[in-house]
């Protein structure tokens, strides 16, 4: 009962933006030892409400910005955009690698990246790297590499692997063994990467993945939905199929913390 | 009607040609007029709203109508990076006051449905006192953070955290008791 109480303060400071980081931790450890509780009441009671105070005195978007979020939307849905959401990782040699447009983007990052330095040699975008290639590259520009440390979650027991990721390039990818295979209609992987100048409650969602039957390595590119400034820890939850907004973090596999 | 901009929400997951404009024209008011009154500057807010617009391109999918209306998943998805934006930026957001005892039903909006979500969340804020009314207005509109809205009263803070969660509290048991009526209405 003295938790419920609890809960409810906490949901309704979290719903009104004024949840300290320790209360944070509260609210996770409590919401986790209450399974039942739906813990988006206050935050969905103040979107609605929110929602309509605004529709009281609406401000018009301006026509400037409604083009620039127009053309945003309709470069989101283009059709190569729906491969690199959830990268499709098919067996083929070893390491596995995924090829979609976003390997393109991800190598004109990389590219745009080294021709920072004059001394790197610049990737030739007439012959696109794969994605293998694309963390070649970062390793070699010195991008962070940090080795995944899988937890007790059963699908994680003997993987291991490492992510390396470039907060310049804004582009990263992770290597990964050993890792249970999904059903992609019953779950499916989703990375998060916290950043160190966003609130540690919404990390920035990295994308959806599947990981397919058989021994190897599987490699996949990280597309992060905003910009991260300072990635500081990595974690791949398991989640519905086309992942969550916002993570339970009832099943973390696996964790790769920067030092 | 919330039920157009319901299935608004579901063309635009599935790519529909002709959706991204017209869920922009649907909901950019209210990401706008949201980041607007949360953001330092025009140039935040502008930002902010690209960014909640992401959000919404992604998330748009999971949208649960028995669980939110349309335009409140939308206004969710705002406030969340809004929420992350401002702890980020810490930057104190700019006042637009709303006035008292506005009458939605004679302000002259062009949207029907603006005006019925505009009355429902007066009237459930119209039950409340009127610190608590007071406080919640501060804290969802303008996103002023309890501390900031116990300098604007001249009140306690701890007087502001419990108004607040005692509001919003009640709010969401009014909205229930709403629900109930409407679920029975249905029903009979």
């Amino acid at each position: 009962m003295r938790d419920m109480k609890r809960i409810e303060e906490l949901l309704t400071d979290r719903a009104t933006g004024d949840l300290s980081s320790a209360d944070e931790a509260e609210l996770h450890e409590l919401v986790r030892a209450n399974p039942e509780l739906n813990s988006d009441v206050y935050d969905r009671v103040a979107a609605e409400l929110a929602a309509g105070l605004v529709a009281v005195s609406p401000d018009p978007l301006p026509k400037a910005l409604a083009d620039r979020l127009v053309k945003d939307g309709e470069a989101f849905f283009a059709p190569d955009r729906s491969v690199t959401q959830a990268p499709d990782i098919s067996p083929g040699r070893a390491p596995w690698v995924t090829w979609s447009g976003w390997v393109v983007a991800a190598a004109a990052a990389v590219a745009w990246f080294l021709a920072l330095d004059s001394r790197a040699p610049v990737v030739e975008p007439a012959a696109p790297p794969t994605v293998a290639d694309v963390r070649s590259g970062l390793i070699d520009q010195a991008a962070t590499l940090l080795d995944w440390t899988a937890t007790e979650d059963p699908a994680a027991m003997s993987a291991t692997g490492d992510v390396v990721w470039s907060d310049a390039a804004q582009a990263g990818v992770m290597r990964i063994a050993g890792l249970e295979a999904n059903d992609p209609t019953v779950t499916q992987y989703q990375l998060w990467v916290f950043d160190e100048e966003r609130d540690e409650r919404f990390p920035v969602d990295g994308g959806v993945f599947d990981i397919p039957a058989g021994p190897g390595e599987v490699l996949v590119p990280i597309q992060v939905a905003v910009p991260v400034t300072k990635a500081t820890l990595f974690a791949i939850t398991v989640e519905k199929p086309g992942g969550v907004v916002v993570s339970d973090r009832e099943r973390i596999v696996l964790v790769a913390q920067a030092t | 009607m919330d039920t157009e901009a319901a299935e608004l929400l579901a063309r635009v997951a599935d790519g529909e040609p002709g959706a991204v404009q017209a869920c922009v024209d649907t909901f950019g008011a209210i990401v706008w007029s949201l980041a607007l009154r949360s953001s330092g500057t025009r140039e935040d807010a502008e930002d902010a709203t690209q960014e909640i617009f992401t959000d919404l391109w992604r998330s748009a999918g999971r949208f649960n109508r028995s669980l939110s209306t349309a335009h409140g998943f939308v206004a969710m998805i705002a406030r969340r990076r809004l929420i992350d934006r401002r702890r980020k930026q810490d930057r104190r957001p700019v006042l637009v006051t709303i006035p008292e005892g506005l009458d939605p039903s004679h302000d002259g909006h062009e949207h029907i449905d603006q005006r019925i979500r505009a009355r429902e969340a007066l009237r459930l804020l119209d039950e409340l006192k009127p610190q608590q009314k007071r406080m919640l207005e501060l804290s969802l509109v303008h996103g002023m953070s309890h501390s900031e809205i116990a300098g604007e009263m001249a009140i306690p803070l701890g007087t502001v955290k419990t108004g607040i969660r005692r509001g919003l509290a009640s709010a969401r048991a009014l909205a229930a008791q709403d629900d109930t009526r409407r679920d029975g209405v249905q029903d009979a």
